[in-house]
């Protein structure tokens, strides 16, 4: 991260003090002014109820400016998100401010769609609530390019009353290895008496995101470490592949992961009784009245899980900086940020936000989000993660179906990965 | 005497084996749409309970009050969703009827070229063309605006080549005895043609409020906000977050967005058969 001299923080600290003064907002815009921004957001209900409560906030600030609001449910993943962006931008349609994750950062920092922001996050020190590491993450080439909204690191989810009902302990302080989870996801599989699955122990999961705890959990990954490569070569991964394929075709504990909707509803209707997610299914589950907990993925190197986490941007080219500054900072402040954390929408990135007696009171063991976080490594995303997300996942589902063996399906998508690196560097 | 009753009975059974084979693939085809009704009306845990049971236990409409409640603004994507699909199939029923005519009955240079440019229309995807619209609209300010995406639709290729088959198969006698009386071509277009059209014409109807009900990929490119969007979007909102939503509430959204198309299928499938039929395109 950037660091300030003590002549550059004196003057800011200056600046600030005359701003301040003079009645300006922390972000410098005038507050009678007349603009309208636009907002590309993601998300659920509880991230457009929290981003609709922020611009009402804004608003009583800055009365005269519209917020023009669109959100993306990230439906088909991150890749079109992408894609719809890009477009965006060519068509000379972008928004002023984005919210987006880490899956696109290098995507999107790459092709130098964005304003740095280092001397707006000096300028104000409630950005120090933040966990230092999630601007370092949200930084290009040293210059932070994401202010963070909050994180989503992958769990393993489970349902307290079939953990009873089989007479399973719940894991001790949400620690397990492979072996013990896997013994767990037996015993949590029920079958009728004509010998079909009416409960699922576990969800193999069908997303590129879900899948990744796996990998780094047997000190592995898809990528190599700086995301420039290939590693599916690597015989972990091969090694964690078919530990997920006996689960689901020697043990039978869970269906055959498709390119369909994913099992949240099944969790929900108590149909599975385990699956990977983020923070985010906290707001199913609470609508469902899932007795819920949750676990550190189950570990056989290390307990690495993975961290995907989202952060705003603005756009370098945008007509109205200062007000686009300042509505990033209603969308960043605690009282968003404990909206969204409390009605699942993740993980709060303010760790005040985060320690509120609503967030940690669902699921149980909720401090285990915070807790993790040293023990996290980011979502493998390159700049060509698109490809990359597609690539995977399409070779990845073949392989849990069977249609092709592991050993060909990691060589099958070492190739297609090598050659869009190649692609990536012409 | 009695080969003929033998013959007769061999013929009744047939009759009666295709219609029960007919009525256990409407059956099939049926299927999904009546699990979709029935899963609308469970709860989540009863809509996914193992072995699954066809019929709902009680009728429990608490899925379509999410659907209203929800932060989606249902009713006001529904309204855009009709007024889309009512513009784009009035504005084809009007463009695509009268280009027809013209291939149809009017001699000029190049028709058939100009036919043939039209049909190489319709092999084109619309992932190839929507970027140049996209950046075309963004340039006039129609991205974000229900109409736009109607105003994409307002003529179609297969529409024209739809009801220029319809017309080639009329007989032109009545045409060329008006000519001769001294009418003019919009005259007998309007007059003799049209009211002969009905049938294409509701065929059209059914197959573009149809096709523009169902637009997806379009609608996502151009339609951002929530209460500008259709009803496919609304769908991918209401699954939720990474897929996080509940899939019985999404049910039930489909439910009531697929009514229209099935009402109106059911009213006029006889017209839609009829069309197609008579346009020649079942050859």
């Amino acid at each position: 991260m950037h660091m300030l001299s003590r002549r550059s923080l004196l003057l800011s600290t200056a600046a600030v003090a005359v701003g301040a003064s003079l009645g300006f907002g922390p972000a410098f815009a005038q507050s009678d002014v007349t603009a309208t921004l636009k907002l590309q957001g993601f998300g659920g209900d509880a991230e457009l109820s929290a981003i609709t409560n922020a611009i009402a906030r804004f608003n009583k600030k800055y009365p005269n400016v519209t917020v023009e609001l669109e959100m993306d449910a990230i439906a088909n993943g991150w890749g079109d998100y992408v894609t719809k962006v890009l477009g965006q931008f060519n068509a000379g349609a972008a928004a002023d401010v984005y919210g987006t994750a880490i899956e696109t950062f290098q995507a999107f920092s790459s092709r130098n769609l964005w304003m740095g922001l280092d001397d707006f996050v000096q300028a104000n020190s409630g950005f120090s609530d933040f966990a230092p590491s999630l601007f370092k993450q949200g930084s290009y080439n040293g210059v932070i390019h994401y202010i963070p909204i909050g994180w989503n690191n992958i769990m393993i989810n489970y349902n307290r009353d079939l953990f009873d009902k089989a007479g399973v302990a719940y894991p001790a302080d949400g620690k397990w290895t492979w072996d013990e989870f896997r013994k767990v996801a037996k015993a949590l599989t029920v079958k009728d008496a004509s010998g079909t699955v009416v409960q699922f122990g576990y969800e193999v999961p069908n997303q590129n995101f879900f899948v990744q705890p796996w990998f780094f959990s047997n000190g592995t990954a898809i990528l190599n470490d700086d995301w420039s490569a290939s590693n599916m070569l690597d015989p972990k991964v091969s090694e964690t592949l078919q530990f997920l394929y006996d689960l689901i075709h020697v043990d039978g504990v869970s269906p055959i992961p498709g390119s369909g909707a994913p099992m949240d509803s099944q969790f929900f209707a108590g149909q599975v009784a385990m699956i990977s997610r983020g923070h985010w299914i906290v707001q199913g589950a609470k609508n469902n009245k899932v007795n819920m907990d949750i676990a550190i993925p189950p570990s056989k190197e290390s307990d690495t899980t993975v961290i995907g986490f989202g952060g705003y941007a603005i756009n370098k080219n945008t007509a109205n900086a200062d007000l686009a500054k300042a509505l990033v900072l209603e969308l960043t402040s605690e009282e968003t940020q404990k909206e969204e954390g409390e009605k699942g929408g993740g993980v709060p990135g303010r760790k005040s936000a985060a320690s509120t007696e609503a967030f940690l009171s669902f699921p149980p063991s909720a401090a285990l989000y915070y807790q993790t976080l040293p023990h996290t490594k980011a979502v493998p995303s390159p700049a060509n993660f698109q490809e990359v997300e597609k690539i995977f996942i399409r070779h990845y589902t073949a392989m849990m179906a069977g249609e092709i063996s592991i050993a060909d399906g990691v060589k099958a998508a070492d190739a297609e990965l090598a050659a869009s690196f190649a692609r990536l560097k012409q | 005497m009695n080969s003929m009753m033998q013959t007769r009975a061999a013929k009744r059974w047939i009759d009666w084996a295709i219609i029960a084979s007919m009525v256990l693939l409407a059956f099939f085809m049926l299927l999904p749409f009546l699990w979709l009704f029935s899963m609308s009306f469970r709860s989540v845990a009863d809509a996914y309970k193992m072995p699954p049971s066809f019929l709902p236990p009680s009728l429990d409409f608490s899925n379509y009050w999410a659907v209203m409640t929800s932060k989606v603004p249902f009713l006001k994507i529904y309204a855009n969703s009709v007024m889309i699909a009512l513009i784009v199939t009035v504005g084809q029923m009007i463009t695509c009827t009268l280009a027809a005519f013209a291939f149809a009955r009017l001699q000029f240079r190049g028709r058939n070229a100009l036919f043939f440019a039209l049909l190489v229309g319709l092999m084109f995807p619309a992932q190839v063309t929507i970027l140049p619209i996209y950046l075309g609209y963004a340039r006039i300010g129609l991205i974000n605006k229900p109409i736009g995406l109607a105003l994409m639709y307002l003529t179609s290729s297969f529409g024209v080549f739809l009801m220029r088959q319809f017309m080639i198969s009329q007989p032109k006698a009545l045409e060329e005895a008006a000519l001769m009386d001294g009418a003019g071509y919009l005259k007998i277009f309007w007059r003799i043609s049209l009211p002969q059209l009905r049938p294409a014409l509701s065929a059209l109807g059914i197959i573009t409020f149809t096709q523009t009900w169902n637009y997806y990929f379009q609608a996502k490119v151009l339609l951002g906000k929530q209460d500008q969007m259709t009803l496919p979007l609304a769908m991918d909102v209401l699954r939720g977050y990474m897929g996080a939503g509940n899939l019985a509430v999404v049910m039930a959204a489909m439910s009531m967005s697929i009514l229209p198309v099935v009402l109106l299928f059911l009213i006029a499938q006889k017209f839609v058969i009829e069309g197609i039929t008579m346009s020649g395109i079942k050859n």
